[in-house]
């Protein structure tokens, strides 16, 4: 074949291409890409059940002696936590005692929606993650996703039918707008080159101590309240406007199987 | 081969490395199953079918990835005929060195084009992708890609041969 030929075929291509993602853009293409996710939803869903045992196995045979070291500090903060609870049902009583006096109406109870995930981005350098609910189950763009302890992971950003996309916290391109829990200091949640996260935006004369919780500010769709991660670090540049504050997320996010999608 | 093979082989290995590869997690990062399915059957293409599945190879990892819809596609087909030509023009010696170098020039050029399609395609602001391409998974996935080729590559020169080449004997696997 000659290569003017080539090149003809190449630009007709590229031509087809431009089409489909301004059709795209245009949300025509959304029926064809609905039916085209059916298409993926069953494989995926029967490849990720059959991954996730298989990795569970693999990793309790290199956990064992971890699990034993957890086990230990676990039980100290088991303690710890006992104690918390019975503070925090002492207060949630005069809270609700007050509120009756004031009356305010009582906290909203979240409703929610849980996946379950059935496959991951393809490319190495994204976090987000596919799961197994979508348009039909009620699901919209930007609502807030935690874990099964109601740590936030991340956001919904692509949604079909049946399926939806989950944009990670620890994703190059996530930013959250959040605040920190004790000192009431707020900020930006941002990825820290693949290797943590870090809170961004806060002024050098801003106080955010190490441990604080920071949560997630009311965004998107939803209006829940949710925490991110645990403040690890705290670096002061004197000339520089903002503090380096790296932070831990609190989920796991290498272990999500099942997610809960808040609905408010 | 017929396109239909193809592209069911590349549809399979897209599903793989979506609900298996990317899942499993042992490593921070993993090879990219459908790049690499998609390199190693450019050889055995001609330069239109090549172009057919490009375009199905991005369609169908777009509907999975959260990169902007058409950008794997147009990176896809560039960085394919970009192997082709090298292929067909430059590196036309069939020795096992010809095939690394296009195999490291055509998943940089991949993952160029995609990070410039996807700043494009969204918009200006969004410079997060061009920084993958200095990101550490992203050299361990190119480094895990080139791993996994070059053992295809030795696979089908068994496959035709009957025997395992070295590394300086000559595999002619192209149509």
């Amino acid at each position: 074949m000659r290569p003017v030929k080539r090149k003809i075929k190449f630009f007709v291509a590229i031509i087809f291409i431009a089409a489909i993602i301004f059709l795209n853009n245009k949300n025509y293409l959304e029926p064809f890409k609905n039916k085209f996710s059916y298409f993926f939803y069953y494989p995926e869903t029967i490849i990720s059940k059959i991954t996730f045992s298989a990795r569970d196995s693999l990793r309790l045979i290199f956990e064992i002696r971890k699990a034993y070291d957890d086990k230990i500090f676990l039980i100290d903060e088991n303690n710890k936590l006992r104690k918390q609870i019975s503070d925090l049902k002492e207060a949630d009583n005069e809270n609700k005692i007050l509120r009756n006096i004031l009356n305010l109406p009582l906290a909203k109870e979240h409703s929610f929606i849980d996946g379950t995930v059935i496959g991951k981005d393809p490319y190495n350098f994204s976090d987000y993650l596919l799961i197994n609910r979508g348009s039909e189950a009620g699901i919209g763009k930007e609502m807030a996703v935690v874990d099964q302890s109601g740590f936030y992971i991340g956001r919904i950003i692509n949604v079909l039918s049946n399926t939806a996309g989950v944009l990670l916290v620890t994703d190059n391109r996530s930013a959250i707008s959040a605040i920190d829990q004790n000192t009431r200091v707020r900020g930006l949640v941002k990825n820290d080159r693949n290797i943590g996260l870090y809170f961004d935006m806060v002024l050098q004369d801003a106080e955010v101590r190490v441990d604080d919780i920071i949560v997630s500010l009311p965004i998107g769709a939803s209006a829940a309240v949710q925490p991110i991660a645990k403040v690890i670090s705290i670096e002061k540049y004197p000339n520089k406007t903002f503090q380096k504050i790296k932070l831990s997320p609190l989920a796991d996010m290498k272990k999500i199987e099942k997610v809960f999608i808040l609905l408010d | 081969m017929k396109i239909a093979h193809a592209v069911l082989i590349l549809i399979l290995s897209i599903v793989i490395q979506a609900s298996l590869v990317r899942l499993f997690d042992l490593f921070s990062f993993a090879p990219n199953l459908s790049l690499v399915a998609l390199f190693l059957l450019c050889y055995f293409l001609s330069f239109e079918k090549l172009l057919i599945l490009a375009i199905i190879a991005g369609i169908a990892i777009d509907l999975l990835s959260s990169v902007s819809f058409g950008s794997t596609s147009l990176a896809a087909m560039g960085a394919c005929s970009l192997s082709f030509y090298l292929r067909k023009n430059v590196l036309k010696g069939g020795r096992i060195a010809d095939f690394f170098l296009n195999s490291l020039i055509t998943f940089f050029v991949f993952y160029f084009l995609l990070g410039q399609a996807d700043i494009f395609l969204k918009s200006s602001t969004d410079y997060a992708a061009i920084f993958n391409l200095i990101n550490i998974n992203l050299a361990g996935e190119i480094l895990f890609n080139l791993a996994l080729s070059a053992a295809a590559y030795y696979l089908a020169g068994y496959y035709k041969s009957g025997k395992i080449y070295g590394f300086t004997r000559n595999i002619k696997i192209s149509p």
